[in-house]
């Protein structure tokens, strides 16, 4: 009896495993958006990593340099040129082993460590590339420029080797951007006006903010009025008033990914410690370079951050003092704040089971489906707007006010300690996005690939991918306004922030930066030892450490931990 | 071979001379693939406790010196680092809970099965079906499962609110994980046991009842000297996994698991991860490795030992 | 003898007080597992945005399928190369599968087996030798060799062909090793001296007597090998990425950041597309594979 039941189930399954089969195979056949080779144009094969940023804005520049090249000839017999992309979901670190024998010719990559990468020999020089002339392709360039013009003073330096006879040579060149940062719903905010008030009518909570659209608002971070950040928050007190304010009006204050907390708290940590210390400061994490850090101190036998009083010169003997960084307290003391406070935050916000498409989707449908809270802000990166798509498209099949070109989202800026001595916008890049060409490329094919490189990167180039992408390169160019009328509300605010800033890239060209390149990411560089242990992420060590860990104590915990650790990696 | 009746030294001598050639034949096959993929492929990682690899930046060149640096800073690190003894810790107690937790579950459900008590064909089925379903995929349930519907139940069902995922709740959360490796472990061991428990002759099993051994008595003094072998195979084995044993975290955080849940074998995993297919990161790991394995090596001598010395003699 | 349960000359299926708690034990244990499951199978059938945020465990407010077919539609592997790109299709990457699992399951499987008679049957100090280094290798953690194996196995000609992978995967070292080891350790040599006597060479011993004689072990060995190979998407991967099997087609999927496949529900989807198949196989053969074992044992 129990044989022909189990008979019965095995073949039951059978059926079910073969009419899945004839499903996959006849019913419906995968999509296709293979092309076919084209024998008469000459092929150039292109890796782009298919991650949050997509691969739209490839395929328009293929389109647009296919018809800019159709009559050129790279080989004999045949005119013209093919882009032929695939794109795939493997990091820089992941391909290195296999560009040398792999067929792709130019790649498009994240997370690929420029020295790590030319160490092994994979990357070829394309300083042709980067110091060619653009405006040969009538792009939008001046007269002149180049790629490399393009660079920051930081990029030039790091991406452009010296050689031993003197001379610059470039194996790579940035390609995208990675910020972390805060997504704010600005219908929200607007229709609940959620906006400090100029001066504030009383004591209460409810009197520091504006009641009506026609109240006058704060002057924001940027400390002037009539600007676009009025009556955000400006200094991290602000920030929870408003928090608490906004949970009073029954919206959830924040949301972000409980799956992934620990990283992206990490990445957002950075970011405030970028904003509050500025591009010079902040440099001297990597570089090293002697230069003095003037805002070093210590925590005292009260818990409480005191200022050494004198500058300290960071060189690559001493570089775990910049661990002692005002920034770093204050971003970690902010960090507590918001992770310990429940009502500051989404149910799920450590939850290992709600990834960031989860709280993408909850932050986009909050409000709108009868059931749950609207969310006033989403913690990210500015890549998630491409994540969030689907969900973008299934709102807008039912209602096209929820476009992501007709809702209203905006970045952030982050409100500053009122120590600061920075008054600028800092962004802290963290993706090491790259793009290079294969060393052993066929000699026929290089100049090729050093004119596709050069095309990706001309004005109009940069231009598209922002529009395409709603992100900017992590190059220096500006867009006219019109450019960005085709963008999404929250691409337009992100683009018009970026041109405000200054950019740290976490990059350096030190012994010390280059051979332990890890070290310095935001996953290794908030290691603390604790009293509680050791932790590498700070809201994890904030929220479940037994016994307890406050923000003083972790920020003594990573000089302790960096010092003792220096060099021995 | 048609020789092989005539005694005497030759016939001897010559079976001894084919013997070799035979074994020769077979072994040699194994060897190759041994010296090629195992020893040609690892011999760098072993050789890189004793370097220092640095890159260049001029040439863009690694430069490799050697160096007992290295393996110095490796011995501080581990035996030092308040992060590292924290994993040593860890390491030895996932062993240690998994053992005395999974193995003797292991060991009574192969006896159920061997004894052919109601439901055994389904259950030695069912307690394998984990190990067939690839550990991703167990992983993403399980995980789901405690962190999004043991939490919804718990507010719907029984309207206790503010009840956190397993995973999330730091109180719960080791228990989750060991509960998880054990739960998705028996497949493999079961099946073992309950093969070498099928060897024991009727005879015995039958001269044991009439002398009033059931149940337990039968299953500790006959079932269980049986798979004494099996049985001290996997705790050999286990005594390795001190040092290689990612008790499936990986499947379960990626990349980012509390450092007090972290062993050995995730941590220089992630180590390896991080390191981005840098070399210059890879002789402290390699070091790191290297004195595990002058640990592990004689612990797991040592065990193999002790548990042919105590274990039970068969006859 | 004494002993202090029930006494009665039971017949072998006596049910005690200790089989009885085994049973609950069991029984617990089977539904811890299967109601993860069942959840997985019905969250499978919600959707995301208008079902599953609202609803985590209660039945489907409607029961789609939208998940499976978006899976279906989209499921293929793209194969690159200079000649283009091709796309496999579900048929052929179940081939690939079963091609490298069935292969390298029977090379990792025979390799260990005949070393460790060897080892067992043949005192030579060299045997010794082998017992050491396979618990020595077992123990060593090996860090960053990826790259020299691909360099390898390029070096012999073996990169990019399933044939190779078996080859690679043709050793004997690990677990499977000292299991049979211990096995061939306790066999009685009876059998293979007398058939020496009859005039049998090593050969005829090893093929016609010894490895008949531990058939279910092996069997069982291949078939949780097979098992792990099935699953096994990194290896494949990057060793053969010409001939993409079913677990690199999900792995694919899985990790993909793309919303559409990245929800709970879709991935509950996946994860039982990807269960049904294995089970079915493992179902429809658990007898031949399993139920033998309690059979079989070593008696000729």
């Amino acid at each position: 009896m129990k044989n022909i039941l189990s008979k019965t189930c095995a073949i039951m399954l059978g059926l079910m495993m073969s009419v899945s089969v004839c499903l996959l195979a006849g019913g419906c056949s995968p999509e296709s958006t293979s092309e076919e080779i084209d024998p008469n144009r000459t092929q150039l094969y292109v890796f782009n990593y298919a991650g949050g940023f997509g691969s739209d804005w490839l395929q328009a520049v293929k389109e647009r340099y296919e018809e800019y090249s159709k009559d050129v000839v790279y080989e004999e017999g045949k005119t013209g040129v093919q882009i032929f992309v695939t794109n795939q979901k493997s990091t820089g670190e992941d391909v290195a082993g296999t560009v040398l024998t792999n067929h792709y010719e130019v790649y498009f990559t994240e997370y690929a460590y420029y020295q790590t990468l030319r160490a092994q020999g994979v990357l070829g020089d394309i300083t042709e590339a980067v110091t060619g002339d653009l405006s040969v392709y009538d792009g939008g360039d001046a007269e002149g420029a180049t790629i490399e013009g393009k660079l920051t003073d930081e990029q030039r330096a790091y991406y452009g080797v010296q050689d031993a006879q003197g001379q610059v040579h470039y194996y790579g060149i940035p390609h995208y951007s990675g910020y972390t940062g805060l997504i704010y719903n600005v219908d929200l905010f607007n229709e609940r006006n959620f906006y400090f008030r100029d001066e504030p009518t009383g004591d209460t909570i409810y009197d520091r903010f504006v009641r009506s659209s026609s109240d006058k608002k704060s002057a924001g971070p940027d400390g002037k009025h009539g600007t676009y950040d009025d009556g955000l928050p400006a200094t991290y007190e602000e920030f929870f008033i408003l928090l608490q304010y906004i949970s009073r009006n029954n919206v959830t204050p924040m949301v972000w990914t409980g799956a992934n907390y620990k990283d992206y708290l990490n990445n957002f940590v950075q970011a405030l410690v970028a904003d509050y210390e500025g591009l010079d400061q902040m440099m001297l994490n990597f570089t090293m370079d002697g230069s003095e850090a003037t805002d070093l101190g210590t925590i005292n036998g009260d818990g409480l951050f005191v200022p050494d009083g004198e500058g300290t010169a960071i060189t690559e003997e001493n570089g775990y003092e910049i661990m002692r960084q005002a920034g770093k307290y204050y971003a970690i003391d902010f960090l507590e704040e918001l992770v310990t406070t429940d009502s500051y935050h989404h149910d799920l916000a450590i939850n290992r089971g709600f990834t960031h498409l989860d709280a993408q989707n909850d932050f986009l449908y909050g409000g709108k489906d009868n059931y749950t809270k609207p969310i006033a802000i989403l913690l990210d990166g500015i890549w998630w707007e491409s994540e969030a798509n689907q969900t973008f498209l299934a709102m807008e099949a039912t209602d096209s006010a929820n476009s992501k070109y007709n809702r209203n989202f905006a970045f952030m800026p982050l409100p500053k300690a009122p120590t600061s001595e920075n008054d600028k916008i800092t962004l802290f890049d963290h993706i090491y996005s790259m793009c290079f060409m294969k060393a052993n490329i066929a000699e026929y094919k290089r100049p090729l690939a050093i004119d596709f490189i050069k095309f990706v990167n001309t004005q109009e180039s940069l231009v598209e991918f922002t529009q395409i992408t709603d992100t900017p390169k992590a190059l220096n160019y500006t867009m006219k306004d019109t450019q960005k009328q085709s963008m999404s509300p929250f691409g337009r605010s992100l683009i018009n922030m970026r041109e405000r800033a200054e950019v740290v890239y976490p990059i350096a060209t030190n012994s010390t930066y280059v051979n332990h390149q890890a070290q310095f990411s935001n996953e290794y560089m908030y290691y603390s030892a604790t009293g509680a242990g050791t932790y590498g992420w700070i809201a994890e060590a904030l929220i479940d450490a037994s016994p307890n860990v406050t923000a003083a104590d972790y920020f003594a915990g990573l000089y302790e931990y960096r010092k003792d650790n220096w060099l021995s990696w | 071979m048609l020789h092989g009746k005539k005694a005497g030294r030759t016939g001897y001598l010559k079976e001894k001379y084919r013997d070799m050639i035979f074994y020769i034949l077979l072994i040699a096959f194994p060897v190759v693939q041994f010296s090629f993929f195992w020893i040609g492929v690892n011999f760098n990682s072993i050789l890189m406790t004793f370097q220092k690899i640095e890159i260049d930046v001029t040439a863009g060149q690694y430069v490799t010196r050697w160096t007992l640096e290295t393996i110095s800073n490796a011995f501080q690190n581990m035996f030092g680092d308040p992060a590292m003894l924290q994993i040593m810790w860890t390491s030895v107690l996932s062993w240690f809970l998994i053992l005395i937790i999974g193995t003797p579950l292991g060991l009574i459900f192969s006896f159920y099965i061997y004894k052919e008590f109601p439901l055994s064909k389904a259950f030695r089925v069912i307690l394998f079906l984990p190990s067939i379903l690839s550990a991703i995929v167990m992983a993403t349930i399980y995980n789901f499962f405690v962190e999004r519907a043991i939490p919804a139940a718990a507010s719907e069902w029984f309207g206790i609110q503010g009840v956190s995922g397993l995973f999330t709740n730091t109180q719960t959360r080791y228990g989750t994980l060991i509960f998880f490796n054990i739960w998705v472990g028996f497949g493999t061991s079961v099946l073992m046991y309950s093969n070498g428990m099928s060897t024991i002759s009727q005879e015995i099993v039958d001269a044991a009842h009439i002398d009033g051994a059931n149940g337990l008595r039968e299953f500790w003094y006959i079932s269980l000297p049986l798979v004494w072998q099996t049985f001290s195979t996997f705790v050999i084995v286990g005594v390795a996994g001190i040092f290689t044993n990612q008790i499936n975290l990986y499947a379960l955080y990626g990349g980012s698991a509390p450092l007090n849940m972290q062993t050995y074998g995730y941590y220089l995993y992630m180590r390896t991860v991080a390191a981005a297919g840098n070399s210059a990161e890879y002789p402290p790991i390699a070091a790191l490795g290297f004195i595990m394995t002058l640990i592990a090596v004689p612990l797991t001598l040592l065990v193999r030992r002790l548990l042919e010395k105590f274990g039970p003699k068969e006859d | 003898m004494k002993s202090s349960g029930t006494r009665s000359a039971a017949p072998r299926e006596k049910f005690t007080v200790f089989s009885a708690i085994l049973l609950g034990l069991l029984i617990l244990y089977v539904i811890s597992l299967f109601i993860p499951l069942f959840w997985a199978f019905v969250t499978s059938f919600k959707d995301q945005n208008t079902d599953f945020r609202i609803n985590v465990i209660g039945f489907p407010k409607e029961w789609i399928i939208d998940n499976f077919r978006t899976i279906f539609m989209e499921f293929s592997y793209s194969v690159d190369s200079v000649a283009g790109t091709r796309q496999v299709g579900v048929g052929m990457l179940y081939l690939n599968s079963l091609a490298y699992a069935l292969g390298c399951s029977f090379c990792a499987t025979i390799v260990p087996c005949i070393t460790a008679y060897l080892c067992a049957r043949f005192p030579y100090k060299f045997s010794k030798v082998i017992c050491m280094t396979v618990i020595i290798v077992m123990v060593i953690p090996i860090v960053g060799s990826q790259p020299s194996e691909v360099q390898m196995a390029r070096m012999l000609g073996l990169y990019d062909t399933i044939w190779g992978l078996w080859i690679m995967k043709a050793n004997f070292l690990g677990m499977y090793f000292l299991v049979f080891f211990g096995i061939f350790k306790v066999l009685p040599k009876g059998y293979s001296e007398a058939a020496k006597v009859d005039g049998a060479g090593n050969f005829t011993v090893l093929f016609r007597i010894v490895l008949p004689l531990v058939r279910n072990t092996f069997f069982t060995v291949m078939l949780i090998n097979f098992i792990t190979f099935w699953n096994d998407y990194q290896t494949p991967l990057i060793f053969m990425p010409s001939f993409p099997t079913i677990s690199m087609g999900m792995w694919q999927m899985a990790s993909t950041n793309i919303q559409n496949f990245a929800t709970v529900p879709m991935r509950m989807a996946g994860a039982i597309i990807m269960l049904i198949p294995i089970l079915a196989i493992f179902l429809a053969f658990h007898k031949r594979l399993l139920g033998n074992l309690t059979l079989g044992g070593l008696k000729g």
